[in-house]
C-alpha cells in the first residue's frame, strides 16, 4: 500500500484572501500618504538671536551658565546655539497677604536672597518656513516657546522672551 | 490496491473570519474618509472669545497684533485668525489683614483677552474647530502665532 503525501495546494480562497489583504494595505498606504501633512517649505534664514529666561536658579548654579557654552535641547540632544550673553536678576517672591496703600490693594514682593532669574542670549542658525516662523533644530522660535535648556553642567526648562534676526554682515 | 482520495480546496470557518475582518477594515476606512470629507465641506465660522493668563508684559504686547494666523502647537494646524486682543493686569486673590479674600493686581503678570475667528463644525457636543478639535467654554488649547506661543482658555463661543 502506497501512502500518498498530501501536498498543500494553493486554492482560490487563498488567492482571494491575499488579494483582499493587498487591497487593504494599498488603501491604507494611500490614505496615510494623502492625509499626512505636507511638510512646510523651509529656507535657511541665517543667524537668529533669542533670549530665554530660566526662573529661580540657585545662586550656586549661576557659574554653570557661561558665555561661549553650547546649548542643547535636553530632550532631543540637538544643538540649539551658543551663549553670547548672560544676565541675572534676583527672583521675586509674591506675598499672599495684601497690602493697602492709599486705598489701593497691592501684592507685596520680596527678592529671594539665593535664587535668580537668568536671561540667556543664544545665537544660532535658523530656518524659516513659508509663514515666516523661525525654527532652530525643530524648536519654534516665538515668544513663550519652551526651550529644554542644557549646557554641559546644567539643565532646566526655559522660555523664550525675545528674538531677533540678524542679517549677515 | 490503491485508493485515491480527492482533496479539493476546502472553505472553512477561519477563511470566513479573515475575509469578514478584511471587509470590515475596508468599510471602516471608507466610512471615515467620506465622513471627514463631508465635515470639511460644511465648515462654518465662529467667533471664539478667549483669555490667556499669567503672561509677561512682553508676551502680552507681542500677542496683541490683529490678523495673525493661529495654529495648534500639537499638529501645526491653522485653526483661525486673531481679530482683536488687549491685555490688563492679571488679577490675584489674596488675603487682606483681616483674613478676607480680596482681588489685587499681580505686580508683573498680565492677562490677555482676545477674540478669534475660527472655522469649524457645530455638533451636539459643541463646536469642532477644524471639524476635529472640540471647543467648549472652559477648554484650553496650546496655540502659537508668528510671534507668540501660549495657552488660550475659551470663555465664549458665538456663531
Amino acid at each position: 500500500m502506497l501512502q500518498q503525501r498530501k501536498k498543500a495546494r494553493f486554492n482560490l480562497v487563498d488567492a482571494l484572501i491575499i488579494i483582499f489583504i493587498l487591497a487593504v494595505i494599498a488603501v491604507a498606504a494611500y490614505l496615510l500618504l494623502s492625509v499626512l501633512r505636507q511638510p512646510r517649505t523651509v529656507s535657511n534664514s541665517g543667524q537668529i538671536e533669542f533670549d530665554v529666561r530660566i526662573s529661580n536658579v540657585d545662586e550656586s548654579c549661576l557659574s554653570l551658565i557661561k558665555n561661549g557654552d553650547t546649548v542643547k535641547d535636553s530632550v532631543t540632544g540637538a544643538v540649539l546655539g551658543t551663549i553670547v550673553d548672560v544676565q541675572t536678576e534676583k527672583a521675586q517672591y509674591y506675598g499672599t497677604v495684601a497690602v493697602e496703600e492709599d486705598g489701593v490693594i497691592t501684592v507685596p514682593t520680596t527678592d529671594y536672597t539665593d535664587k535668580y532669574d537668568v536671561y540667556v542670549k543664544i545665537t544660532a542658525n535658523a530656518e524659516k518656513d513659508e509663514r515666516g516662523i523661525h525654527t532652530v533644530a525643530g524648536t519654534r522660535i516665538v515668544i513663550g516657546s519652551t526651550v529644554y535648556f542644557k549646557v554641559p553642567s546644567f539643565t532646566s526648562i526655559s522660555y523664550i522672551t525675545e528674538f531677533s534676526t540678524r542679517t549677515p554682515g | 490496491m490503491q485508493t485515491k482520495q480527492k482533496t479539493g480546496p476546502r472553505f472553512n470557518i477561519f477563511d470566513v473570519l479573515i475575509i469578514l475582518a478584511v471587509i470590515s477594515c475596508i468599510a471602516a476606512i471608507v466610512v471615515k474618509v467620506f465622513f471627514i470629507e463631508e465635515v470639511q465641506a460644511d465648515l462654518n465660522n465662529a467667533e471664539i472669545t478667549f483669555i490667556v493668563e499669567n503672561v509677561s508684559e512682553g508676551t502680552a504686547e507681542a500677542f496683541c497684533v490683529p490678523d495673525r494666523q493661529i495654529y495648534l502647537q500639537d499638529d501645526d494646524t491653522q485653526i483661525g485668525t486673531l481679530q482683536s486682543a488687549s491685555y490688563s493686569a492679571q488679577k490675584l486673590l489674596v488675603e487682606d489683614a483681616g483674613g478676607k479674600l480680596v482681588e489685587a493686581d499681580h505686580p508683573t503678570k498680565k492677562q490677555i483677552q482676545g477674540v478669534a475667528s475660527m472655522s469649524g463644525y457645530w455638533s451636539e457636543d459643541g463646536f469642532l474647530i477644524g471639524g476635529t478639535h472640540l471647543a467648549t467654554v472652559g477648554s484650553t488649547f496650546k496655540i502659537y502665532t508668528k510671534d507668540v506661543a501660549c495657552t488660550i482658555k475659551i470663555v465664549g463661543i458665538a456663531e
